[in-house]
């Protein structure tokens, strides 16, 4: 019954593990659409706030497969949810890493490593637009995302649970003492 | 070549190993992780050159995984071999994921206070802008050549505006970017 469950969270996160070029927030786009769109397994908002918890905790932000995995069977799904996300990819790297070493300063390391970078950037921006089209939530969503952006590139070295908190503060502050209904 | 990436003479012990990358782990809060772990793993505890640290860090980034794990596996792997590869990333992992529980469960227990399912829209949104900033960074840096900025803006339409799948697109992408840049660096 649960082992459904526990075959199902594998099925989703072990491919997208062996694509998160550049990184675990690559494969959100990804992630979010086998979750919320095809497979239904929980509704936009509930999604948003998994991944607004995945990003205000510490370690690799793409911890989200742990709190889905928890949503859908408690902790064996919350352990099952993190190694099939990070186990395929941790497998191909340690092997890739030593056969990229082994054949050092070969003319097609930069090759690869050039031809790979750009598609992580744009998985992330792509990342981005992704979950941010999951929210209902109108202008406010799109001030405070834009307000965190510029915040964080005017100073970077701005603590992002700061950032992630002023951002709260704010919905709450517009949604019950403004009145608004966004 | 080698000589000059193997680690110092003195066998680090695995629970070292693991004591380092789990700090890492429970303090990696947004970033600059890189910068904290050079500083404990190179400077201050010497286990591997600066040269070893950072061709291992840019093979990690452009390797699929997240960036944390893949440096804990390759750090791990210089010091200790796959056993060590397996310990530090296990290390890394294990502190985030009981604190993450912890805060779902925290999370969950707010949620009985009005105004708290508000606060985590509002996180979220936040969360969305700083991914930006990064998306935006690297689409900086890859309009630096035509060839970087056409994959990053055909991979951003294809998945982000046109809801392609991830896998295929980033595999069919993956290895026509790398074709290019094999021709235009030959």
């Amino acid at each position: 019954m649960s082992e459904g469950k526990l075959l199902a969270l594998i099925s989703v996160f072990a491919p997208l593990s062996l694509v998160a070029v550049g990184g675990g927030p690559s494969i959100f786009a990804g992630i979010q659409v086998q979750v919320v769109e095809i497979r239904q397994w929980m509704d936009a908002r509930e999604f948003l706030h998994l991944f607004a918890i995945s990003r205000a905790a510490p370690g690799p932000g793409t911890m989200i497969s742990t709190l889905i995995g928890w949503e859908m069977a408690g902790f064996s799904g919350a352990v099952v949810g993190t190694l099939a996300l990070f186990v395929p990819s941790s497998v191909l790297c340690f092997f890739l890493m030593r056969l990229w070493f082994r054949h050092e300063g070969k003319s097609w390391h930069a090759a690869v490593s050039k031809g790979l970078e750009p598609i992580g950037g744009g998985l992330i921006l792509a990342g981005a637009l992704s979950i941010g089209k999951l929210s209902s939530a109108g202008w406010l969503y799109w001030i405070v995302a834009l307000g965190a952006a510029l915040a964080f590139y005017v100073f970077p070295k701005l603590s992002p649970v700061l950032v992630l908190a002023a951002g709260g503060t704010a919905f709450v502050c517009w949604r019950h003492f403004a009145g608004g209904v966004i | 070549m080698d000589s000059q990436l193997k680690t110092s003479t003195k066998t680090v012990k695995l629970s070292q190993l693991f004591a380092v990358f789990f700090k890492i782990g429970v303090l990696s809060f947004g970033g600059g992780l890189s910068g904290w772990i050079y500083r404990d793993v190179v400077t201050r505890r010497r286990w591997m050159t600066a040269q070893a640290f950072l061709a291992g860090m840019t093979l990690a980034q452009v390797l699929p995984g997240a960036n944390v794990a893949n440096i804990a596996i390759y750090i791990g792997d210089r010091i200790r071999g796959p056993l060590g590869a397996l310990v530090a990333v296990t290390a890394v992992l294990v502190g985030p994921f009981f604190v993450i529980l912890a805060l779902a469960e925290a999370f969950l227990w707010l949620k009985q206070f009005d105004g708290f399912d508000d606060f985590l829209d509002g996180v979220a949104a936040a969360a969305i802008g700083l991914l930006l900033v990064v998306g935006m960074d690297a689409g900086r840096i890859a309009s630096k050549q035509v060839r970087s900025a056409v994959v990053f803006l055909l991979v951003f339409t294809l998945i982000g505006v046109l809801n392609a799948p991830l896998i295929i697109t980033v595999a069919v992408v993956g290895v026509l970017s790398v074709c290019w840049c094999l021709r235009t660096e030959r």
